[in-house]
C-alpha cells in the first residue's frame, strides 16, 4: 500500500528534506512548457502527475494510509501556493477529486487498495455519472436504475452533461436502485466500468465547439455488487462526502490561478494600450477588487477551519461568488482585447491565441453546471439566512 | 400642436410669470396649491375630464401635449394629483348626482383627495386588504388601518377601499367608500419617509361610522371600480416615459460645461440612452392608441422601465454631483437618491411587475 | 413631441413577406452548413433575395436600379435577419457599401457599380478598419494611395472586412495627402484570406494592399464625413438586427421555459426565471423601439446631428441588450444551452461579435455624451 512505501522511504536522506524543498526540486526537474498540441498535452499532464506520485509529492490533504501527504492545512495553502507559482499541470482529470473522498470516508480497504493510486497517478480517468436528461437541478428525479440479479447489478438508463466520458476509464455513478423517497432514498453509490459490455458514449460539443461532455446510455451493463460505496440505497449521502479542509484548498488554487489570471489579463492591458481608457481601467480595478475579495474571504474561510471553528457564510457563497466572476472577468477581458475578440481561436494573429474570447464562450457555463446561480441562491437563502422554503408551498 | 395646446399655452404665457414670482420654489404644497387654482381659473385644471364635470373633454393626445405645455411652462405638480387622476374619474363614473357635487370643489382644490389602498399586511398584494365596513344603522362602521396614504396629512377626503364581505374570494367582497377626514374616529399619523420628508400617512379608523351614501358604486364590487380608473393608466404611462425624459434632458442640462471623468460622463450617457428608450416606448403607445389600436407590450414595460431607470439616475446623479453633495444636507442630489429608492416600490414592487409582465404578456405559469 | 406614423401597414407586410422566406431559407441547419464555409453565403438564397424579394437593392435608388427604400424598411428587413441569423452579405453588400457610393456623390461610379449591387450579381463590401482599433477610428486609418497616372496604388492592411473574402467589388479608405479618400478596387488584385472568427455566421477577412491598383471614388480626400455617416447607416441597420436577434433569444427563452420541468414544475414558474423573462421583455421592447427610432429619423432625412445620436443610442441599447439576451438564453436553458447543438450559442456569438464590430458601446456611449453636451470642451 501507498502508505507503506512512504514509511519505508523515510530512511532514505532525499526523503528527509522537507517536503517543500523536495517539491521545489521536483518542479524544477519537471519545468517546461505545456506542448501545444492537446494530446500532447495531456499526456504530458499525466506524466507530471503520475511522477509526482512516485515523488510522494501527490494529495497533500489526503492521509498518508490513503496515499497522500497528510499536510496540515497551512502547509496545504503553501504547497499550492508553490504548485501554482510554478505553473504546474493540473491534475488532468479535477473529477477523480470528487470520487477519491468518499472512497477514502466509505469504501471499503480493497476499493481503497484498487482504487487511488491509478487515480492520484492520472493512470485511470473518472468521470461523474449525476445528471439526466429529465434530472438536471432536481438530482432526486433520477431515473437511471440498477437490479440486483445474483453477484451483480444490471444498469439501464442514461446519464447527461457527463464530462470527460469518452477519456474515462471509471464512472461513479449515483443510480436508483430502491423507489424514491425523500432525502434522495433508493438512490445508490456505483463504480461502474466504462469499458463494460452495453455503454455507449455519444460526445456532445460544447458552445466552443469543443468536446467536453457526453451522453452516456446504459444496456443491461453489469456492475459487479463489489462496486457498491457504502449502503444499497444510502448513496445520496455519501455522494458529496469531502475531506477535511479539501473543498477550501480547492477554492484556493482556484483563487491563485484567478490571480494569475487577472494578472496576465493586466499585463495585456498595459501592452495593448487598452489601459490607457479610463472606462476599462475602472473595469480592471473592480476585477482586481474582485479577485482580493474572493481571496480574502477564502481567507477568513480558512482561518476559523484552522481554529477549529464553522467557516460559515463565506464558504457557501464563494462558489456562486467565483462562478459569476468568471463571467465578469472575462466580459471585461473582451473589452481589454478590443475588436481583434471577434477573431477565433483558429485564427493566428488572435491576440494571445483567441484565448481571451475562448473563455469568455467557456464561462457561460460557471453558472450552469454542477448546480446553476439560480439554484445556488435558493440554497444560500434557505441554508445559510434561513428563509422558507418554497419547496413547502408546493 | 393641438389647437387645446395652443389655448393653453397662450393661457400659461398670460398666468405663469406672476407664478413663478409668487412661488419661486414651486415644489412647495402651498405653490401646488395655488398653481392649481391659477389652472382651475382657465378651465384647465382637469382637461380630460368631460365637459359636464368642468373638464374640456380633451383626447389622450391633446392631454399629452397639454402636458407637454405644461412641463414647458415649469408647472408643479398639481396639488389635488390624485382627485384629478383618479378620484375625480371613478366618481364620475360611478358616482351619484351628490357624490358627483365633489367634481367641481375636487377641480378648486376645496377638496384634496386621497387613497386609501395600501394596508400594512396588504402592500403589493391588495387581495390580502383587512381594513373592514361592517353594516352599522343606516351606515358602515370602518375599523382597520391604512399606510403609505400619499398625501393623507394634507387631504381632506379620502377613496377608501373596505372589506364589506369577509366570507368572499380575495379580490370580491371590497367596497368604495367616500369618507371625508374630519369623521370622527379618525386618526392621521404623518409616515417619515428615508428622504426625510412627509409624503406618506398612517390613517387609523376606530369605530368610524359613515352613512350609506358614502357607497361608491355597487357594494362588493370596489376591486372593479377602482380598476376601471386604471383605464388612465395608458395615458398615465405615456406621461410617466415622457417625464422620465424631461428629467434626464434637465439633469443633463445640470453639466453645462460637461463631465471630465469619462467613466460618469457614460454613466450618464447610458442615463439618457435609457430614458430616451423609454420615451420612445411611450411614443409607440400614444401612437397605437391615436391610430385606435392596442398597444402592445411596449405600454406594460414602461412602468418598469420607469422605475429601474429612475433610480439609477438617482444614483448616477449622486455620484456625478461629486464629495460635496454629501455634506449639502438635504441637497437635491442626496434626496433624489433617496427618493429613487421608491420608485422600484411604489404603485407595485419591480418584483410584482416582473411577475405580471412575465405571466400576463409572456403567458409563463404561475408559480 | 411630434404625432408619428413610421409603423404602417406596409412595414407589417415586409415583415410578414421576409419572416415566410427566411423560415425556410434559414434554418437553422443551413446557418451551420453556411458556418462551415468560408464565403459563408447560400448563392441562390442570395438570388432570390434579390430577384424574388428586391431587398440585395433595397435602399438603392430606382434610378441605378435599386428600390429606393429607406432605413426604415432596412430596419425592418435585418431584425428578421437577425432573427434567423441569416448567413449573407447582406449587411456589406445592401448597406455599407452602396451607402458609400451614394455618399460618395459620384454619379459615375453610382451609376457603374449599384445596378449590379442591387441585382445581387456583384457581392460588394466597405473595408474601413486597421489594426486592433475601432472602426470608428479613422484617425488609424494608415493605407495609403499614391497617385499613378489615371489611377492609384493602394499599400495596406484591412481588418475584420465583413465578407471581404466573398466580394467581388471592394471598396475601401485610404489616405493621400489630401485626407481620407475612397478607393475601389478588384478583389482578385488583393490578397485577402478569411478570418476564424468568434461569430461564424458572419463573415470576415483580412485584405492586404501592396501596389494594388485602385479607382478613387469621389473627390479626393473627401470621405472622412462620408464614411463616418455610411458607418453610422450600418449602425442603424446593425443595430436593429441586433434587437431582433434579442427578440428571438427571448422567444426561444420563454418557450423552453413553460415546456421544461425541474422539481415537479416548468421552470417558468420559478420567479427566478420569471424575472429573467421579464426584464429581457422590458429590455427587447426598449431595443426594438431604439432601433425602429434611428431608422425613422434616417428614413425621414433629419437633421444629420439627431441622426448621430440616435444611431448610437440604439446601438448603445441594443448591443448590451442582444449580449444580456443571448447570455440569459443559455442561462435559462442550463446544460442544454451551453452545447453545440442548441442554437443559443450562435445568439451569443452573434451579439458579442456584432457589439464589437462597427464600433463599441463605448465608442457610442461617448459619441452620446458629446452630442448632448457632456464632453467639456477644453
Amino acid at each position: 500500500m501507498a502508505s507503506a512505501t512512504v514509511q519505508d522511504a523515510g530512511t532514505s536522506p532525499a526523503r528527509q528534506a522537507h517536503w517543500s524543498v523536495r517539491l521545489a526540486e521536483f518542479l524544477d526537474a519537471h519545468a517546461g512548457r505545456p506542448p501545444r498540441d492537446k494530446t500532447a498535452r495531456l499526456a504530458w499532464a499525466r506524466a507530471f502527475h503520475a511522477d509526482l506520485e512516485e515523488a510522494h509529492l501527490a494529495a497533500p490533504g489526503w492521509p498518508a494510509e490513503a496515499g497522500g501527504m497528510g499536510l496540515d492545512l497551512g502547509d496545504q495553502i503553501a504547497y499550492h501556493q508553490q504548485m501554482t507559482a510554478a505553473r504546474a499541470p493540473r491534475h488532468p482529470c479535477g473529477l477523480s477529486f470528487i470520487v477519491a473522498p468518499t472512497l477514502i470516508r466509505h469504501g471499503t480497504p480493497e476499493q481503497k487498495e484498487r482504487y487511488l493510486r491509478p487515480l492520484l497517478r492520472a493512470d485511470e480517468f473518472w468521470c461523474q455519472g449525476f445528471s439526466e436528461p429529465g434530472a438536471g437541478s432536481d438530482l432526486t428525479s433520477l431515473t437511471t436504475r440498477a437490479e440486483r440479479v445474483g453477484d451483480a447489478y444490471v444498469v439501464n438508463g442514461q446519464k447527461l452533461w457527463t464530462t470527460m466520458a469518452h477519456l474515462a476509464d471509471w464512472m461513479f455513478a449515483l443510480i436508483r436502485t430502491g423507489p424514491a423517497g425523500p432525502g434522495g432514498a433508493g438512490i445508490s453509490y456505483l463504480l461502474i466500468s466504462m469499458k463494460s459490455e452495453g455503454i455507449t458514449v455519444r460526445p456532445l460539443k460544447d458552445i466552443s465547439g469543443g468536446t467536453h461532455f457526453s451522453e452516456v446510455y446504459f444496456d443491461d451493463v453489469r456492475v459487479p455488487v463489489g462496486n457498491l460505496v457504502g449502503e444499497e440505497g444510502g448513496g445520496w449521502a455519501i455522494a458529496r462526502t469531502s475531506l477535511g479542509h479539501e473543498r477550501a484548498t480547492a477554492f484556493l488554487s482556484d483563487e491563485f490561478r484567478y490571480r494569475r489570471v487577472v494578472s496576465e489579463l493586466h499585463r495585456l492591458a498595459k501592452t495593448s494600450g487598452a489601459a490607457d481608457d479610463p472606462v476599462v481601467r475602472q473595469d480592471l480595478a473592480r476585477i482586481e477588487a474582485s479577485v482580493r475579495v474572493l481571496a480574502s474571504n477564502s481567507r477568513r474561510a480558512l482561518d476559523a477551519v484552522l481554529e477549529g471553528r464553522d467557516p460559515g457564510p463565506a464558504a457557501s457563497v464563494n462558489r456562486l461568488v467565483r462562478a459569476e466572476f468568471d463571467q465578469r472577468l472575462h466580459e471585461v477581458a473582451l473589452r481589454v482585447v478590443g475588436p481583434d475578440a471577434v477573431l477565433g481561436q483558429r485564427e493566428p494573429t488572435a491576440p494571445e491565441g483567441g484565448r481571451w474570447t475562448y473563455g469568455y464562450l467557456m464561462s457561460r457555463s460557471s453558472t450552469i453546471g454542477a448546480g446553476t446561480a439560480e439554484i445556488q441562491r435558493n440554497t444560500i437563502a434557505e441554508k445559510v439566512l434561513g428563509l422558507p422554503s418554497w419547496r413547502k408551498e408546493a | 400642436m393641438s389647437t387645446a395646446a395652443e389655448e393653453l399655452r397662450a393661457y400659461l404665457d398670460e398666468v405663469t410669470p406672476a407664478l413663478h414670482r409668487a412661488w419661486p420654489d414651486n415644489r412647495s404644497f402651498a405653490a401646488r396649491l395655488a398653481w392649481q387654482r391659477a389652472l382651475h381659473l382657465g378651465g384647465w385644471a382637469a382637461p380630460h375630464w368631460p365637459v359636464e364635470d368642468g373638464g374640456r373633454g380633451l383626447g389622450i393626445l391633446d392631454r399629452l401635449a397639454c402636458d407637454a405645455e405644461l412641463a414647458r411652462a415649469g408647472a408643479p405638480d398639481i396639488a389635488g394629483v390624485f382627485g384629478i387622476k383618479n378620484v375625480g374619474p371613478t366618481i364620475s363614473r360611478f358616482g351619484t348626482p351628490e357624490q358627483r357635487a365633489s367634481l367641481p370643489r375636487i377641480l378648486s382644490t376645496e377638496e384634496i383627495w386621497c387613497q386609501g389602498f395600501s394596508e400594512p399586511d396588504a402592500g403589493s398584494d391588495l387581495a390580502s386588504l383587512r381594513t373592514r365596513a361592517e353594516p352599522d344603522g343606516d351606515g358602515f362602521r370602518i375599523n382597520g388601518q391604512k399606510v403609505w396614504t400619499s398625501d393623507g396629512m394634507r387631504a381632506t377626503h379620502c377613496m377608501l377601499l373596505v372589506r364589506t364581505d369577509p366570507g368572499a374570494r380575495p379580490h370580491q367582497g371590497i367596497s368604495v367608500l367616500l369618507v371625508p377626514l374630519d369623521t370622527p374616529g379618525i386618526e392621521r399619523r404623518p409616515l417619515r419617509q428615508i428622504t426625510g420628508d412627509y409624503e406618506f400617512a398612517e390613517l387609523f379608523f376606530t369605530d368610524v361610522h359613515v352613512p350609506a351614501d358614502s357607497l361608491l358604486g355597487p357594494l362588493n364590487e370596489g376591486w372593479r371600480v377602482t380598476m376601471t380608473t386604471l383605464g388612465h393608466e395608458r395615458a398615465g404611462v405615456v406621461e410617466l416615459a415622457n417625464s422620465l425624459q424631461r428629467d434626464v434632458k434637465k439633469a443633463v442640462a445640470g453639466f453645462p460645461d460637461g463631465v471630465a471623468d469619462p467613466v460618469l460622463r457614460q454613466e450618464l450617457a447610458r442615463r439618457y440612452v435609457e430614458a430616451r428608450t423609454v420615451g420612445l416606448l411611450g411614443r409607440d403607445v400614444l401612437r397605437a392608441l391615436s391610430a385606435g389600436e392596442q398597444p402592445g407590450p411596449a405600454q406594460s414595460v414602461i412602468k418598469l422601465g420607469w422605475s429601474l431607470t429612475t433610480q439609477r439616475l438617482g444614483e448616477t446623479l449622486l455620484e456625478a454631483a461629486g464629495p460635496a453633495a454629501i455634506a449639502a444636507g438635504d441637497g437635491p442630489e442626496v434626496h433624489r437618491f433617496l427618493r429613487g429608492r421608491a420608485s422600484t416600490i411604489a404603485a407595485g414592487t419591480t418584483e410584482v411587475m416582473k411577475n405580471i409582465l412575465a405571466e400576463r404578456v409572456l403567458g409563463l405559469p404561475k408559480g | 413631441m411630434s404625432a408619428v406614423s413610421d409603423r404602417n401597414d406596409e412595414h407589417d407586410e415586409l415583415r410578414k413577406v421576409v419572416r415566410a422566406f427566411l423560415e425556410h431559407a434559414s434554418p437553422s441547419s443551413e446557418v451551420r452548413r453556411l458556418a462551415e464555409t468560408d464565403e459563408g453565403y447560400d448563392p441562390e438564397v442570395w438570388r432570390r433575395l434579390a430577384d424574388e424579394l428586391g431587398l440585395v437593392g433595397l435602399i438603392v435608388p430606382e434610378r441605378f436600379g435599386g428600390a429606393g427604400a429607406g432605413a426604415a424598411e432596412l430596419a425592418v428587413v435585418m431584425a428578421e435577419m437577425g432573427r434567423t441569423l441569416l448567413c449573407a452579405p447582406y449587411l456589406s453588400s445592401a448597406v455599407l457599401a452602396p451607402a458609400a457610393l451614394l455618399e460618395s456623390g459620384d454619379e459615375t461610379a453610382c451609376a457603374e457599380f449599384l445596378p449590379d449591387i442591387a441585382d445581387g450579381s456583384v457581392i460588394a463590401t466597405l473595408a474601413v478598419a486597421e489594426g486592433n482599433s475601432d472602426i470608428r477610428d479613422l484617425d488609424a486609418v494608415w493605407t495609403t494611395a499614391r497617385a499613378d497616372g489615371d489611377r492609384h496604388l493602394l499599400f495596406g492592411t484591412k481588418e475584420r472586412v465583413t465578407d471581404g473574402y466573398a466580394a467581388g467589388l471592394l471598396l475601401t479608405v485610404a489616405r493621400t495627402e489630401k485626407g481620407l479618400s475612397l478607393f475601389a478596387v478588384d478583389p482578385e488584385a488583393v490578397e485577402r484570406r478569411p478570418l476564424p472568427a468568434l461569430d461564424p455566421t458572419r463573415k470576415l477577412a483580412r485584405v492586404h494592399f501592396d501596389r494594388t491598383p485602385a479607382r478613387l471614388i469621389g473627390a479626393e480626400g473627401a470621405a472622412e464625413g462620408a464614411v463616418a455617416r455610411v458607418l453610422d447607416l450600418g449602425a442603424v441597420a446593425l443595430a436593429a438586427e441586433q434587437a431582433g436577434g434579442a427578440e428571438r433569444c427571448l422567444e426561444l427563452s420563454v418557450e423552453y421555459a413553460k415546456t421544461r420541468e425541474q422539481f415537479g414544475r416548468p421552470i417558468g414558474a420559478f420567479q427566478a426565471i420569471k424575472h429573467k423573462c421579464a426584464e429581457l421583455l422590458y429590455e427587447v421592447e426598449s431595443a426594438k423601439a431604439a432601433a425602429q427610432d434611428a431608422a425613422r429619423l434616417w428614413s425621414a432625412a433629419a437633421a444629420a446631428s439627431e441622426q448621430g445620436l440616435a444611431a448610437s443610442v440604439a446601438r448603445a441599447y441594443c448591443s448590451e441588450t442582444y449580449v444580456h439576451a443571448a447570455a440569459e438564453t443559455i442561462q435559462i436553458h442550463g446544460g442544454i444551452g451551453y452545447t453545440w447543438e442548441h442554437d443559443a450559442h450562435l445568439y451569443l456569438r452573434r451579439a458579442k461579435s456584432s457589439a464589437l464590430l462597427l464600433g463599441s458601446t463605448s465608442w457610442h456611449l461617448e459619441r452620446v455624451a458629446a452630442d448632448i453636451g457632456l464632453v467639456p470642451t477644453a
